[in-house]
């Protein structure tokens, strides 16, 4: 009987494993993190936005 | 090197060191160059009533595709929307929405016009400035709902594609502004009558607060700078407050507050003025200012269109303020 629940635990356990690797696998699809910034951008995109300056110094 | 960069789109003029975001936690100096970290990715998208907008002067009846991305560069203790307008980019699932399948979706839906709203677009304002772009090229209106808190030079490269906006005018208290809203007041009025100036249909929404600007001598302050300032053909929402974000200990906006300040805004002189969030007699007809004739009621988001045609009265031929039958009308 507790062999029986182990297994059921370890193939939910695996499933679960799986589920968050694929879900993972598509949040980090076109995005992830940012290697200049070490940021996690996810799933947004970046465009060069208007209106902005470079300061001196 | 990275070099640190300024971003001049809205008041807050941002110094961002390289990696870091703008208080509207979507724009980020990459490398020494400002991106937007939202450009085609909306995190909410809908076919909204017009009048949800709210727009009651503005092609009545029709449909409107709406999108917002994450972020806005205000930070209200009473915001409605703060799940989106709060988050970051990267919290949110987004939709992968260029421009190009903006218009193709509104187009598909069989909507007249594209709502940039729920959030505040002045923070995704390439993805709008683009997306208006193509839709004006298409045949289609664009409707900015925004607090107006964006600089003057950006406004003006996009007011000429805004067909109708709705302004949330919060206070005309700086202080309100400074201590609930995170902004300052100039800037709004700014906008307004920017907006204004460059053809754009504007209508105004104060959201009455108890215990915060619901004191008549507020909500009168804010009809008497939109009359002076904008004329008494400008319609004026006053909206019910409820319970949200930060400001969950106060009760929603009695209906007699929300009344009485409309009330007193058509004894001072503006001709349309209405409740809005709420349920009240009269709160969201559109009378003719000249005979009293009805010409739209509502009852939520049901418009029943009865007095005017083609933008005057029925019943004494007056003209009546708005754009009623698409642009040509303006």
């Amino acid at each position: 009987m507790n062999r029986k629940m182990d297994r059921r635990g370890f193939l939910a356990s695996a499933l679960l494993t799986l589920l968050a690797a694929a879900a993972s696998a598509v949040r980090a699809e076109g995005g992830g993190r940012d290697p200049g910034t070490g940021i996690d951008v996810g799933r947004t995109s970046r465009k060069r936005a208007a209106y902005w300056k470079e300061l001196a110094g | 090197m990275s070099s640190s960069v300024q971003c001049v789109l809205c008041p807050h003029a941002c110094v961002l060191e390289p990696g870091q975001r703008g208080r509207c936690g979507v724009r980020l100096n990459s490398g020494g160059e400002l991106v937007s970290l939202v450009y085609g990715r909306p995190v909410a998208v809908h076919v909204d009533p017009v009048e949800k907008k709210p727009l009651l002067h503005f092609m009545p009846g029709s449909d409107v595709f709406s999108l917002a991305t994450a972020g806005c560069n205000l930070r209200c203790d009473f915001c409605q929307n703060w799940e989106i307008s709060q988050a970051l980019p990267e919290d949110v699932p987004p939709y992968d929405l260029p421009p190009e399948k903006v218009i193709e979706h509104a187009e598909e839906y069989g909507c007249s016009s594209i709502a940039y709203t729920y959030t505040e677009p002045v923070v995704f304002y390439e993805y709008t400035l683009d997306c208006a772009r193509l839709a004006r090229e298409a045949g289609l209106s664009n409707i900015l709902v925004t607090a107006g808190y964006i600089n003057q030079g950006p406004l003006a490269e996009l007011a000429p594609y805004i067909d109708a906006a709705n302004v949330d005018l919060k206070s005309m208290s700086d202080r309100y502004y400074r201590e609930v809203c995170g902004g300052t007041l100039q800037p709004v009025l700014n906008t307004i009558m920017a907006l204004r100036d460059s053809g754009t249909w504007v209508e105004i929404t104060n959201l009455v607060v108890p215990t915060l600007n619901d004191d008549p001598e507020d909500t009168g302050a804010l009809a008497s700078w939109v009359l002076e300032n904008m004329g008494r053909d400008t319609p004026l929402h006053y909206s019910r407050f409820f319970p949200m974000y930060r400001l969950t200990d106060l009760a929603p906006t009695p209906l007699d507050t929300l009344q009485q300040a409309r009330t007193e805004a058509m004894d001072m002189g503006l001709n349309y003025v209405y409740v809005g969030n709420a349920v009240t007699p009269g709160g969201m007809t559109t009378r003719c200012p000249e005979c009293g004739s009805v010409l739209i009621e509502r009852e939520g988001y049901e418009v029943d269109i009865r007095g005017i045609s083609h933008g005057a009265c029925d019943n004494c031929s007056a003209s009546i303020a708005g754009v009623w039958d698409g642009t040509e009308d303006r």
